[in-house]
């Protein structure tokens, strides 16, 4: 009899030089379990359209070369990139990364008051000191354990920071997060682990940039645990440079009674990809929001998974993108509410306005509901910028491009109103400005 | 100041004629109104001199102080000058009224080569003209007439116009939805506005108003054209017996 074995997929270029490329680097990263991630990576290779959560961001035919990873970069040129801080009116201590390195002396981490302690995890290794916890959020039986690029940070990821907060603590001020590229096209891999504990307050920033015209692939993996109790807000901003690939991945659970607060601006990049996977334990409540601006060819996604497991949760997740030229923004959110999430609260928007006649926009909302009590709702919608509104704007003498601006600032208000702190919303404001001023440039 | 001369427009989309060879004169410091039967095209006169998308102008011309309007957009007609308080505003939700009063200002002074205006002045202007229409501080902060009534929707137009001082003021039904004082508050605020060169073209179907706003010329419109003109007492005429004389003499 013959049988006839299926042929083995031919790998794409992009994977067969992730796969030379871990050859080469692989074994000399710290910490364990790095051949696994691979192994997992490399079981279903860069995920394609045919694998649901990739259904609309098909990154074997979005990626078609991987960049060497990236080395340390001297300080000369990790000084050399840092640039403005958006967010320096927040006055707070600042973590820097360059191509995926911790730079200490970039970095400026006082005034966080007691019970904070923030270190690099190549340094808490080294040093014989602990990064329990990590990966206990990736693990098996996490959502997040099967994607492939969860995987892929897990394998090539050069540094981070472990970030705790003893319980009960408060942090006296942000701390906000800087991922920048020294310009080299290479692919730059970082993962955090944030512990805030039970009873404590915490708020971090993250903004990642990169010039234009630079081909980085960065990838971030951060694995945020608030505890029992515990509030904790963060703020993602992405304004990477217009070849740049951003491929971001954040695990976070929250205790019974915490609270998260959480935004996305999703600015830049030619592709970006930011998924979220979150847990929910007894009355804990989420708050998640996103703006997304696309324009050019650029191809922009944010997927969340949330898990209500405890009851009396709640969880809202609220994104809206504005999509222009050929650009195409993704939106998939799944709310899953275990048998044990009596009383669940969620209500999930995902908004678009299409500025061209080119420009795409998919939203995918779901719920898998298996308790039995619960509020949960969702709702998608696909518009463009209304007519009437914009005529009723021009008779009172506005121009037609400044109608757009306030169209669109009104539009995105929903979201961007809702950001926790007044210089964040300011900052964020201006650099809505700043791409609407450089729309069909 | 506005010259219309043979105007014949349609709908875009279906190709249907509403006005058919308009003619209409409007001198500065005049009040003109204009009354007719429902669907006789008076809202559309309105939308094609305002730039209202979604109408074809087919024939003929309009012009204000002797410059072609129908060409322009119409942000720049309403820098010209040209404003219309709308028979059905819109809500604009997400723009604050205050934010939207002061766009609005600023483009037009900026289309006229002035200087902005600083923002104390701004706040003391909107304060003054929106203490005459008995708006308040609420209407102003809330987002662009979202879950105003249909009275407060029709004042905050006249606001819009106080601020905004055109030279040509269209008020398409400002009355129907406004109770009798919000009537006679609103009439004061139109009166105070009339100059000697300042023209108005006051659409509506009740001799209320025109008690109120005293026009120098009344005309009637049907089926797309002025179809008889008169003065102050064509509206008490018209009051007495309808429309039923003008159906012929538009037909
Ligand atoms: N955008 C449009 N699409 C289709 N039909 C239209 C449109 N605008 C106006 N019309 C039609 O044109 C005709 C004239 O309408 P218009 O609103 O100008 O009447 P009007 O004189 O203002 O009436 P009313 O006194 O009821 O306000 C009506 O038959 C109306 O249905
Ligand atoms: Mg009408």
């Amino acid at each position: 009899m013959n049988v006839i074995l299926p042929k083995e997929r031919r790998r794409t270029r992009a994977e067969t030089e992730l796969e030379a490329a871990f050859a080469r680097v692989g074994a000399g990263l710290p910490g364990a379990g790095r051949e696994a991630a691979f192994a997992r990576f490399a079981g279903t290779g860069l995920p394609h359209r045919r694998i649901e959560a990739y259904h609309y961001t098909d990154l074997r035919a979005l990626i078609a070369s991987a960049p060497e990873p990236a080395g340390r970069p001297s300080l000369s040129a990790a000084t050399a990139a840092v640039g403005a801080d958006v967010f320096a009116a927040v006055g707070a201590a600042r973590v820097v990364l360059v191509d995926g390195w911790f730079s200490p002396k970039l970095s400026d981490l006082s005034g966080l008051g007691d019970g904070v302690t923030v270190a690099s995890i190549c340094d808490t290794l080294s040093s014989g000191g602990s990064a329990d916890g990590l990966g206990r959020l990736i693990g098996p039986g996490s959502a997040a354990e099967s994607d492939p690029l969860v995987a892929l940070a897990s394998a090539f990821w050069t540094d981070g920071i472990v970030v705790r907060v003893a319980p009960g603590a408060t942090m006296e001020r942000p701390l906000e997060i800087r991922h920048l590229a020294s310009g080299a096209s290479v692919t730059a891999c970082v993962r955090h682990l944030i512990e805030v504990g039970a009873g404590a307050k915490a708020e971090f920033l993250e903004s990642h940039e990169s010039p234009d015209g630079v081909a980085i692939h960065a990838h971030t993996l951060t694995e945020l645990v608030v505890g029992d109790g515990a509030e904790a807000t963060l703020i993602d901003r992405q304004r990477e440079g217009d070849q740049a690939v951003r491929l971001s991945s954040l695990a976070v659970s929250l205790g019974d009674g915490a609270k998260f607060d959480h935004t996305l601006a999703t600015l830049g990049a030619k592709l970006a990809r930011t998924q979220i996977f979150a847990t929910l334990g007894a009355k804990a409540d989420l708050q998640t929001r996103g703006v997304t601006l696309a324009k050019g060819g650029t191809h922009a996604d944010a997927t969340l998974v949330v898990e209500h497991v405890g009851p009396g949760g709640t969880s809202r997740e609220l994104y809206k993108s504005a999509v222009d030229d050929e650009a195409t923004s993704v939106f998939q959110g799944r709310i899953t509410v275990a048998k044990t999430a009596q009383k669940t609260d969620g209500r999930m928007g995902a908004h678009a306005v299409l500025l061209s006649d080119r420009a795409e926009a998919q939203a995918k909302p779901e719920l898998e509901i298996f308790a039995d009590d619960v509020a949960c709702a969702h709702g998608a919608t696909v518009a463009e910028i209304d007519d009437t509104l914009k005529f009723y704007l021009m008779s009172r003498g506005i121009p037609a491009d400044e109608t757009e601006r306030l169209l669109i600032h009104a539009f995105l208000g929903e979201v961007t109103d809702a950001v926790p702190h007044e210089a964040v919303r300011e900052a964020i404001a201006a650099e809505i400005d700043g791409w609407i001023d450089g729309r069909g440039k | 100041m506005l010259e219309i001369k043979n105007l014949h427009a349609e709908i875009e989309t279906d190709g249907r004629e509403i006005l058919r060879g308009l003619d209409l004169t409007v001198k500065p410091g005049e009040v003109h109104a204009i009354m007719g039967p429902n669907g006789a095209g008076k809202s559309t006169l309105s939308h094609v001199l305002a730039g209202k998308p979604g109408y074809r102008v087919t024939q003929g011309s309009a012009t204000l102080d002797g410059v072609d309007i129908l060409e322009m957009d119409p942000s720049l007609r309403a820098a010209a000058g040209v404003f219309l308080a709308f028979q059905y505003p819109v809500e604009i939700p997400g723009v604050a009224n205050m934010t939207f009063l002061k766009a609005a200002l600023n483009a037009q002074r900026k289309a006229r080569g002035e200087e902005e205006i600083s923002t104390p002045d701004f706040m003391r202007l909107v304060r003054t003209e929106a203490g005459k229409l008995k708006i308040g501080q609420d209407m102003l902060k809330r987002p662009v007439n979202v879950g105003f009534s249909g009275g407060e929707k029709k004042r905050n137009e006249i606001l819009q116009m106080a601020i905004l001082q055109p030279k040509l003021c269209i008020l398409d039904e400002t009355d129907s939805g406004l109770d009798i004082d919000a009537l006679k508050i609103v009439s004061e605020g139109v009166n105070a506005l009339r100059s000697p060169d300042r023209a108005f073209i006051v659409i509506t179907h009740y001799q209320r108003l025109l008690d109120h706003i005293r026009p120098d010329v009344v005309h009637v419109l049907a089926k797309g054209r002025i179809v008889k003109t008169g003065g102050p007492e064509l509206a008490l005429e018209l009051e007495a017996k309808g429309y039923a004389d003008f159906a012929e003499v538009a037909a």
